[in-house]
């Protein structure tokens, strides 16, 4: 009696303490899963745009560049520029970027910014830092440990003797089938 | 009571997908993780935390690696002498988590170095790699500090222009401060460090003429009937280089016509652009088959790499299943005496303009 007892508090205090680094962890895993999909990271916006031509890189100034970032509204965050071939230019914007052909004047003005919330989750799910791998490593013990006491918080019928193997047991096969059969 | 035991239960089952996810999520598995590199150690823009094996030499970094430290203690590890200033050379290439991939690209180094140490005018040759494999770049950049070099060379082992070599190798070493750039080298635990020593990034390798070659002669060793086959070149690519990347790859396909006399050439990316998936080659290889009794299949990339050239290449060429009227080897650009050849004469050439430099200022 004394034994579950302990096993419930030890279950519902490190819930308490671990259900928030739980649900943006599991946030994170959902945002890393579909990185094919939508950029995890940062909110990426593209946009056609026209510059003048150039015909030789060397016309290509800082002058000229603030020139053609002003009717792009965009002069004012000009940082640097630098070719990546003799015949493109790149704008390095204090957010963002405008990649130029200087031949057809033809750009695309890609503007930048961290997405809110999960760039800084998925840096910390990602991070080698030794005290985060540290943090880590005891989050994931006391995950386990969340759900090993879990699995005795109640008795009876709806405890681990009843349906709660049934739903255990289901829980498990999940991965296996997917060894065995995917 | 009860409510007490529901909101627990509720607890219980959050956690117990946190158990599902998070576990996964920490131990970096499922295929997020698998293009996230998470090989080389945290150092988000920090300094001197690069690295994970211990060196035993005095000069060296504390913390270097096996590679750059073990096999050449006695000898690299000490500080540049003789006669003039001398520079270091700094060969850099993308990274892998293949070993066979790695020894590839470090069997350039031994294959260099005897050469330019000899020259006189480069004092120590080292490899780094830009993510998924240490050495890193920082790393070997604070080896060349400790040692006291004042000039670099760094010799990007990079097939053609694209993002890595025009934003993130010159971010890293503390050339650029894109910060999409920045952001992004953080997340991915790649060290950026500015070093002392004044490091010049020198051009991509002359591809068309070296790659043309290498492509003509592996073609030749696969090719039976020129007349009846067509060449399938599988390259990474580069979203927004695409043109770039197009271009070398159409002017290798003309070097192979004239040469060979196929003149059917088809391309297929593998990499990022499209999410490293197979089926691009896969429909590249059906575009040659309609033409042609024969495919010829080539990846364009530097090393071999299960994945790249196993996985997707060669998973493409599984799927369309017919094996004898394909033919594909899980090969690589590299080894190649011409791209050594062009790693030794770039290196030299820049190394002497440095030295040049430096006895100038000296007169002066």
């Amino acid at each position: 009696m004394r034994l579950r007892k302990l096993n419930n508090v030890i279950h519902r205090d490190l819930g308490y303490l671990l259900a928030g680094i739980t649900i943006l962890y599991a946030l994170s895993g959902l945002a890393l899963n579909h990185a094919d999909d939508w950029d995890p990271n940062f909110v990426i916006t593209r946009k056609g745009v026209q510059t003048p031509v150039a015909n030789d890189v060397a016309d290509v100034t800082r002058d000229w560049v603030l020139s053609a970032l002003e009717p792009l509204g965009e002069r004012g965050n000009y940082r640097s520029h630098d070719f990546p071939t003799p015949e493109k230019v790149k704008i390095y914007l204090d957010e963002g970027s405008v990649f130029v052909d200087l031949k057809t004047g033809k750009g695309v003005l890609e503007s930048v910014k961290r997405r809110p919330l999960f760039y800084h989750i998925n840096y910390l799910h990602i991070s080698r830092r030794r005290a985060w791998l540290l943090f880590s490593d005891l989050f994931a013990v006391g995950l386990i440990l969340v759900s090993v006491t879990g699995l005795f918080v109640l008795k009876g019928s709806k405890g681990i003797t009843g349906r709660g193997a049934i739903l255990a047991g289901a829980g498990i096969m999940v991965p296996i089938v997917f060894i065995l059969f995917l | 009571m009860n409510r007490n035991l529901s909101a627990t239960r509720i607890l219980f089952g959050l956690c117990l997908f946190g158990v599902v996810g998070a576990s996964c999520l920490v131990a970096g598995c499922g295929s997020p993780s698998a293009v996230t590199p998470t090989s080389t150690p945290e150092k988000n823009g920090e300094t001197a935390k690069s690295g994970e094996h211990s060196c035993r030499c005095p000069f060296a970094s504390k913390k270097g690696t096996a590679t750059s430290c073990d096999t050449d203690c006695s000898e690299s590890d000490k500080p540049p002498s003789g006669d003039g200033p001398k520079v270091g050379v700094l060969l850099v290439s993308h990274g892998s988590r293949s070993g066979g991939w790695r020894k590839m690209l470090l069997d350039i180094e031994q294959s260099v170095r005897g050469e330019m140490l000899k020259s006189g005018r480069v004092g120590e040759v080292r490899s780094a790699f830009m993510e998924y494999a240490e050495p890193s770049i920082a790393a070997q950049l604070k080896a060349f500090d400790l040692q006291g070099y004042a000039d670099i060379i760094l010799v990007p082992l990079l097939l053609t222009v694209s993002s890595h070599s025009f934003d993130d190798i010159p971010t890293i070493i503390g050339q650029k401060q894109d910060r999409l750039t920045t952001d992004t080298l953080r997340l991915e635990g790649i060290e950026i460090y500015k070093p002392k020593a004044r490091v010049q990034i020198a051009p991509l390798l002359d591809f068309p003429a070296v790659l043309g070659k290498n492509v003509v002669r592996r073609v030749r060793q696969l090719s039976k009937t020129p007349a009846a086959e067509g060449v399938v070149l599988v390259a990474y690519g580069d979203e927004q280089y695409d043109e770039e990347w197009k271009r070398l790859l159409k002017k290798v396909g003309d070097e192979l016509q004239g040469e060979t006399g196929i003149d059917c050439v088809e391309h297929a990316w593998c990499g990022h652009i499209v999410h490293f998936k197979s089926e691009p080659t896969a429909t590249a290889i059906r575009e040659v088959l309609k033409k042609k009794q024969r495919a010829i299949v080539i990846p364009i990339l530097i090393s071999v790499d299960e994945t790249l050239q196993g996985k997707i290449i060669g998973g493409a060429v599984k799927s369309i299943g017919a094996d004898d009227r394909i033919a594909y080897r899980h090969d690589a650009i590299l080894p190649d005496e011409n791209v050594n050849r062009w790693v030794v004469d770039i290196s030299l050439e820049l190394a002497s303009k440095v030295t040049g430099r430096h006895a100038t200022t000296k007169v002066e």
